[in-house]
């Protein structure tokens, strides 16, 4: 599909795979997140007004960690991504995102996750632990019977915008490494976008462990494992895991708008930034820094002493590169002429509001000062300082692209206001909490006299003149939330306002998106850009003066010729009218992994969960009607795959139909909902959906011609595919990491050579045997994979197929070995994944392996029967689908040979 | 070496030191747990090496390929080994 409908029809926003469509969706949807969440903060405060006790103790657990989750995960980083969407590819010089599908799956995976979120609050009540999740008030055991479900979502939920993350962070490494226009060293890359390249690194690593985190406490949930309940550690594992994601969290928050203040203080002082060649090294640094400082969140829980100064030491030693780039900007300002516009004065802002928050928080990084501060309120002031500054810089941003996004430009004076009442409320919300920060956290009621007991003293300050300075706070948050409205009404307004502009607003703009129309064209360009003679020029392939190839200065005041660089156009491809720009497929598949999703939540119970399920399907079937009668009508011949992709849109409809016929036949959608295997036939039917949307995406022609005379410095020599293969690799690696990390984790707390004497299975069933026959058999299936790709290239059709068949039948022995030791282990010795936490870890780290090898084999029988058709021969692109398919299949072979020591060995 | 005898080489490399694995566990295990152990996971790492290196081909690949790779590795060393220790 092809064709992208205009701006004004709903079914472009629903197809498009256009970069800044994708922008514009991310920013409307971060918007409604951050109002949703705001609504929440504001409840907060109402609930500690004198005599507004609105919410029960549950329910205010529940909107403070919502509030938590939806601010940071849905709204903070997404509301980055919207700009990172629309000005990434723009400022590189690039004409959209290396894999646009899977951008555009990312969007829907985040929004659909949000949903899932939102929804947890209907199902007896979402999470109320806090944001942290800590265990053990994470699991089952600890979590009130009537919101298990709600629980459960808000989990998925959270792996379901994991998994967008991933997505994201792939494509955006692969766009900024390999698609950079000709002549961008890397070096030279804007600062936003370097400041994206390095929170996507953080992000594909960091997520990673959130990831299996997630799939945990997801089991512990569903299938009743015992990871974080388990007496050897399983609380402590929780924060591990937690925070070695959560602290690269908060640069992966705060990174972007770093980029964007760079990008605001250099336009507005009029001048390079100062050190310029410092601050990338300090924000690289911070970068690798930023994994190795974790467990300054753990100070006060079981951990050793030694390790805790380890980490003091690491936390002081981050805030020195941040140290080098406040002062870079602040010296920008003080070198420069700075004006006063409303994008300047919200990057000062938020520059104050970080070197505040930045401060105090390196008092938390001190052990001593830690065991003081922690659970107090000035963490809360410290932390939202912190945040605060992130959304402050990035709604200059917003203010500073906004009439590049839509071309119209907004009021000045309303800007400004929304600025003063802005940071007025939030000063005024959160620095009284500095001064009264003995004030305890997450309480949900100070009406009562607060006692606060001194530290190592028999003294307890009964202090009810607290109260005063928390008022004061919620008049500063009513007065910070009303200063949206400002924002918005300006917006709004200014959209259809008659005040237009043309390429820039905004005197000193240096980077390439200013050079372009406002908003900018599909294609972004007048031309192709390159930055071979140092500046910035446009060529274009068709309107040759001499011979050559007009080539267009970046201001476009005057076009000029530079014959020098004629040659080299004439070979310049055009593909521009080749690429595809829109799919159903982003949208269908990702709904299909929200039903899954949906459905797995309830397997342990049912409730009204069913309305908003069925509701997702119809919408599917809808759009699916539509898309397939438009796709027929726009292809009269299509052959091929294409005809493949034509009969599974098609199909795609009674298939939906099916599974809402039968759901409606057996169970109805208005009462009888008492039975649990209707969230097993709802997960089911989604998997069967997302694998059939799978399928039917890989066969979809979607045109993204790879671009040519582009930097790709590191990594010339390999395709866009291939670098996205090893970068999914490389968070994988993370992934399963962390999974056999936990068991490592949960051994050594346990005593390591204990394990299996602890263990609920007799030692002699406890046997190498099994594991040593999957190892040579995954071995051999790895062997016959490779043989397979040599004789693809040798273009031997029949050796071809041999090769992946004996991969298929090696994968089927490897599944065969394990079920019948499986079924030892469950039905003679009764030993299973809740037996103990020797078996959790044993049946979910080798059946997780055990899933990766199904989905292999589901994705050989894909291979084998296209190869029978006659593809993948030779060197083409189409022949590297082998290639691609072996790294996956050789790394779950090698996450296999870690895990045949660790569990049948040692 | 042609590409199909370098994965038939690589293949019974892969092979044999998982049957070296085995013996050791067989014969050593019991008496030096600690050294054993760390062979034993010495040799997954070659082994991991090898399939990475000549079946994944990272020996042809941009250097910067592997580095992607090592820095996931020593991503999961670090969460590892800091977790294990901060319980010692």
């Amino acid at each position: 599909m092809s064709g992208l409908p205009p701006k004004s029809s709903v079914k472009r926003w629903l197809v498009t795979t256009n970069h800044k469509d994708i922008g514009i969706l991310y920013l409307l949807t971060s918007l409604f997140f951050l109002i949703g969440a705001g609504v929440l903060a504001l409840l907060i405060r109402v609930q500690w007004l004198p005599g507004g006790s609105v919410l029960t103790g549950a329910e205010y657990n529940q909107v403070v960690t919502a509030h938590g989750l939806l601010m940071v995960f849905w709204f903070l980083s997404p509301f980055a991504f919207a700009f990172a969407n629309y000005f990434v590819p723009l400022q590189i010089g690039a004409e959209d995102l290396a894999f646009p599908r899977l951008n555009a799956m990312s969007y829907w995976l985040y929004l659909f996750s949000g949903l899932a979120m939102v929804t947890s609050f209907f199902q007896g009540g979402t999470h109320q632990g806090g944001w942290t999740l800590y265990a053990p008030l994470n699991v089952p055991a600890f979590v009130p019977r009537v919101a298990e479900i709600g629980e459960t979502t808000a989990v998925i939920g959270l792996a379901l915008f994991v998994t967008s993350v991933t997505l994201g962070s792939v494509n955006f490494l692969t766009t900024i490494y390999r698609m950079r226009a000709d002549g961008l060293r890397m070096r030279d890359v804007p600062l936003f976008s370097l400041s994206i390249l390095l929170t996507v690194w953080m992000m594909l690593f960091a997520f990673a462990a959130l990831l299996a985190a997630s799939i945990l406490l997801g089991s512990d949930h569903l299938l009743g494992t015992q990871y974080f309940l388990s007496e050897s550690g399983g609380s402590l594992l929780w924060t591990h895991l937690f925070w070695f994601f959560g602290h690269p969290e908060v640069y992966i928050v705060f990174f972007p708008a770093l980029g964007a203040l760079a990008e605001i203080v250099q336009t507005f002082s009029g001048r390079r930034l100062v050190g310029r060649k410092w601050f990338i090294i300090a924000m690289a640094l911070v970068t690798i820094q930023s994994f190795i400082v974790w467990m300054h969140h753990m100070f006060l829980t079981a951990i050793n002493l030694p390790i805790k100064t380890v980490f003091m030491v690491t936390t002081i030693g981050i805030s020195l590169p941040f140290d080098l780039m406040v002062f870079a900007l602040i010296y920008t300002m003080i070198k420069g002429k700075v004006r006063w516009t409303t994008p300047f004065l919200f990057a000062l802002g938020a520059l104050l509001f970080f070197i505040i928050g930045g401060i105090t928080g390196v008092f938390l990084g001190a052990i001593v000062l830690d065991y003081q501060f922690r659970g107090t309120y000035w963490v809360v002031a410290h932390f939202h300082y912190v945040m605060a500054s992130g959304a402050v810089a990035l709604i200059g941003a917003l203010y500073y692209w906004y009439p590049k996004m839509t071309g119209k430009m907004y009021n000045q004076f309303l800007g400004k206001a929304h600025f003063v009442l802005a940071f007025i409320g939030f000063n005024m919300l959160y620095f009284p909490m500095f001064i009264v920060w003995e004030t305890p956290r997450r309480y949900s009621d100070y009406s009562s006299q607060v006692v606060w007991e001194v530290p190592f003293t028999d003294f307890a300050i009964v202090d009810a003149g607290f109260t005063v300075f928390h008022q004061i706070a919620t008049v500063g948050a009513f007065l910070f939330a009303a200063s949206f409205l400002i924002m918005f009404y300006n917006l709004v307004k200014s959209l259809y306002s008659d005040r237009t502009v043309e390429e820039s607003p905004w005197a000193y703009t240096g980077s390439a998106e200013w050079a372009t129309d406002s908003p900018p064209p599909l294609e972004n360009f007048p031309g192709k850009p390159t930055f071979a003679n140092g500046r910035l020029n446009f060529l274009t392939g068709t309107e040759a003066t001499d011979g050559g190839v007009e080539v267009m200065e970046a201001d476009r005041s005057e076009p000029a010729t530079d014959g020098g660089v004629a040659s080299q156009v004439e070979e310049l491809p055009d593909h521009s009218h080749d690429a595809d720009h829109a799919s159903w497929w982003p949208l269908l598949l990702s709904a299909g992994l929200l039903v899954t999703a949906l459905g797995l939540s309830g397997l342990e119970q049912s409730y009204v969960l069913w309305p908003f399920v069925l509701s997702v399907p119809v919408f599917v079937a809808a759009v699916g009607v539509v898309g397939a009668r438009r796709y027929v009508a726009s292809n009269p011949e299509v052959s091929g795959s294409t005809t493949t992709h034509k009969l599974l849109v098609l199909g795609s409809v009674p298939l939906l139909a099916g599974l809402l016929a039968a759901f409606h036949a057996q169970h109805g959608i208005v009462d009888g909902f008492t039975e649990a295997n209707r969230y097993f036939f709802v997960a089911l039917g989604g998997l069967v959906y997302t694998v059939y949307a799978f399928v039917a995406m890989g066969y979809e022609s979607f045109e993204v011609p790879e671009p040519e005379l582009n930097e790709a410095w590191p990594f010339e020599g390999v395709t866009n595919t291939k670098l996205g293969m090893w970068l999914f690799l490389g968070s994988d690696i993370i992934l399963f990491g962390a999974l056999v990390g936990s068991y490592v984790f949960i051994r050594f707390q346990s005593g390591w050579q204990d394990w299996w004497h602890d263990a609920g299975l007799p030692e002699a069933a406890h046997q190498v045997l099994p594991g040593l026959i999957n190892t040579y058999l995954l071995l051999a299936s790895s062997f016959t994979v490779v043989l397979a790709l040599a004789y693809a290239r040798r273009g031997h059709k029949r050796g071809t197929m041999t090769f992946l068949g004996l991969t298929f039948l090696g994968a089927l022995g490897f599944l065969a070995n394990k079920a019948y030791e499986w079924n030892e282990f469950i039905n003679h010795e009764g030993w299973t994944q809740t037996s103990d936490v020797m078996g959790s870890t044993f049946f979910l780290s080798t059946g997780i392996h055990a899933a990766h090898v199904i989905i292999g084999m589901v994705i050989v029988v894909f291979l084998f029967s296209r190869a029978s058709e006659g593809a993948y021969w030779g060197e083409d692109e189409d022949a590297h689908t082998i290639e691609y398919f072996g790294l996956y299949w050789h790394f779950v072979d090698i996450v296999w040979l870690f895990l045949f020591p660790m569990f049948y060995i040692l | 070496m042609s590409s199909i005898r370098l994965y038939t080489v690589v293949f019974v490399a892969l092979s044999a030191l998982t049957t070296v694995q085995f013996a050791l566990e067989s014969i050593l295990l019991d008496e030096l747990y600690g050294f054993t152990m760390a062979v034993i996971l010495t040799i997954s790492t070659v082994k991991a090496g090898a399939v990475g290196a000549w079946y994944m081909h990272l020996i042809d690949e941009p250097r910067a390929i592997t580095y992607i790779v090592i820095a996931g590795a020593l991503g999961v060393v670090a969460l590892t080994a800091g977790a294990a220790y901060s319980v010692t």
